[in-house]
């Protein structure tokens, strides 16, 4: 696959999960790419649902964390 | 006209182009000459016992049938008697005033010894002097030179000795020959420099005869190895300064030197903090005349870019000289082929293909006519397509500004607060 689509489609499973209400909770870098944590907070502030993303591409590594930094100097 | 003239240190000159301390300034007869074309200033070839050359001492690459792109030598340091030296040097300075005349020093890292050289150099008059820390063969093995140029302790030491007595501004001559430059350079700030110039010549071997089996140059038989410099050393000597210049505590003026040819050279060298520059290989090659055009070229420059001084150039580039960890990540170029200046000779496309991210495609027009095109979303912009190419605009690597900029450092402490343990897979 060319990188640009496995790219598109790790974007696209972020993007997902995120649009679903999924907040990014913790990530950890490995030799095989970044295992990225979302959790789904529902309205009375738990978390009810995690999922894990095995993200690959170092486009989409970027990907996230640039959602990650935007938001935080958002808040800043 | 833009006021060309500089101050290294106190030491002033009618404009930045000095001629290093090299053979181009052995003699008052060859520094006059220098003079009168227009050089600014002069290192004289490095002053100290008085030493025996080899003959058969210079050597040079080409590129393909280009001459020079490296030059190699084994030279040592002047094999004239002080007292010619000087008396020749006090003939220079009177003729020419107002030039700047740096005396290039080596001796023996003993105190006593550079006391006695610098009080009977600036006895006849100089402007400043430049201690030749950084001759990489020959002085070298007895001591000298690089050998006690790579010691950051010997660097510190020599300064301080001759800064008890010099009277003049003291410029410490660096040696390339050195994992981190910067841990000299401060040694120099430490022992009391007025001013670092950098590059000395960097180890080297020209080649091996494939025949006769002989080093070149080989001196009866024999090699030993030299020192390169010229056009090749540029981009070492560059980031060599551009390292002591960006250091906060290398606070002291540079002067530039290794591989400048032409005044686009030297301007470079200024952006990136020399105060002035050096040149050898490039008067070597082309004569005492080339200083010319580096007068009318800077001139030139300087008054379409509406500054009224050469000095206004020093360190401009220095800030965005930064580690690799304070570039933005999400800043993108991507390649794109221009359809009407390429000539179809598939050298980006095989550099590609084999070496980069195979993201040039080969197709067919509506008129079965063979085109390239990238595929600018796999393109990651290495730019080796537009370097292989050899037709001036037919790739041009297209800007993608980053909506968020974001560091490697940033986005590592970002990672930091947000790292956990083992994932558990949903
Ligand atoms: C043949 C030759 C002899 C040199 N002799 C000296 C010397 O005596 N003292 C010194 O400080 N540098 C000496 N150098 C080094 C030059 O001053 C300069 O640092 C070096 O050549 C880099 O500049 P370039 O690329 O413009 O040649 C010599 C260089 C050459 C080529
Ligand atoms: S810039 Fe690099 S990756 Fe992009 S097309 Fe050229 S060679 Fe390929
Ligand atoms: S290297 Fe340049 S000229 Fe050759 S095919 Fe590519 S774009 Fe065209």
């Amino acid at each position: 696959m060319h990188e640009h689509q496995l790219f598109m489609k790790e974007k696209e499973s972020i993007d997902d999960l995120v649009d679903q209400g999924y907040k990014i909770i913790g990530i950890k870098e490995d030799l095989s790419g970044a295992h990225v944590h979302f959790d789904y907070i529902d309205h009375d502030n738990r978390s009810v649902k995690t999922k894990v993303l095995h993200v690959l591409s170092a486009d989409a590594r970027k990907y996230f964390t640039t959602l990650l930094f935007a938001k935080e100097k958002r808040f800043n | 006209m833009a006021d060309l003239s500089v101050n290294l240190a106190g030491i002033k000159s009618p404009n930045p182009f000095w001629l290093a301390s090299a053979p181009p300034t052995n003699s008052g007869y060859q520094v006059q000459r220098a003079f009168e074309a227009g050089w600014g200033g002069a290192v004289w070839k490095t002053l100290g016992d008085p030493v025996i050359n080899v003959s058969s001492r210079f050597s040079a690459s080409t590129f393909n049938g280009q001459k020079v792109a490296g030059f190699n030598n084994i030279e040592l340091i002047t094999d004239r008697p002080l007292e010619v030296n000087l008396e020749e040097i006090y003939e220079t300075k009177k003729k020419f005033p107002n030039h700047a005349i740096v005396a290039s020093l080596m001796v023996e890292p003993k105190q006593e010894k550079w006391h006695e050289i610098v009080k009977k150099v600036e006895a006849i008059g100089v402007d400043g002097l430049e201690l030749n820390f950084g001759c990489p063969h020959g002085m070298a093995e007895r001591g000298m030179g690089s050998a006690s140029g790579q010691v950051p302790e010997l660097v510190e030491k020599q300064t301080y000795w001759v800064k008890e007595v010099a009277e003049t501004p003291v410029i410490v001559k660096l040696t390339p020959n050195i994992t981190d430059v910067t841990a000299t350079a401060y040694a120099a700030v430490q022992g009391g420099a007025d001013s670092i110039s950098l590059i000395n010549t960097i180890n080297s071997l020209m080649g091996v005869d494939i025949h006769s089996w002989n080093t070149i140059p080989h001196v009866s038989g024999k090699g030993t190895h030299g020192g390169y410099c010229g056009p090749a050393v540029k981009p070492i000597a560059l980031n060599m300064v551009a390292e002591c210049a960006r250091h906060p505590e290398i606070n002291i003026p540079i002067s530039g030197i290794g591989g400048i040819s032409n005044w686009q050279d030297a301007v470079e060298f200024m952006l990136m903090g020399s105060t002035n520059v050096q040149v050898c290989t490039a008067a070597m090659h082309h004569g005492f005349r080339i200083v010319e055009d580096m007068i009318d070229g800077l001139n030139n420059y300087l008054d379409e870019k509406g500054l009224a001084r050469a000095m206004d150039l020093i360190g401009q580039t220095v800030s965005k000289y930064q580690n690799w960890g304070d570039l933005d990540l999400n800043y993108k170029v991507a390649a794109r082929i221009n359809p009407e200046k390429c000539i179809n000779c598939n050298k980006c496309y095989i550099s590609c293909e084999d070496t980069s991210h195979q993201c040039i495609d080969r197709l067919i027009d509506a008129n079965g006519k063979s085109y390239l095109k990238v595929r600018e979303d796999d393109c990651v912009g290495c730019n080796l397509c537009s370097i292989v190419c050899p037709v001036d605009g037919a790739i041009d690597m297209i800007e993608y500004p980053s909506e968020v900029a974001m560091t490697w450092n940033e986005r590592q402490s970002l990672l930091g607060k947000m790292t956990i343990g083992e994932e558990t897979v949903s």
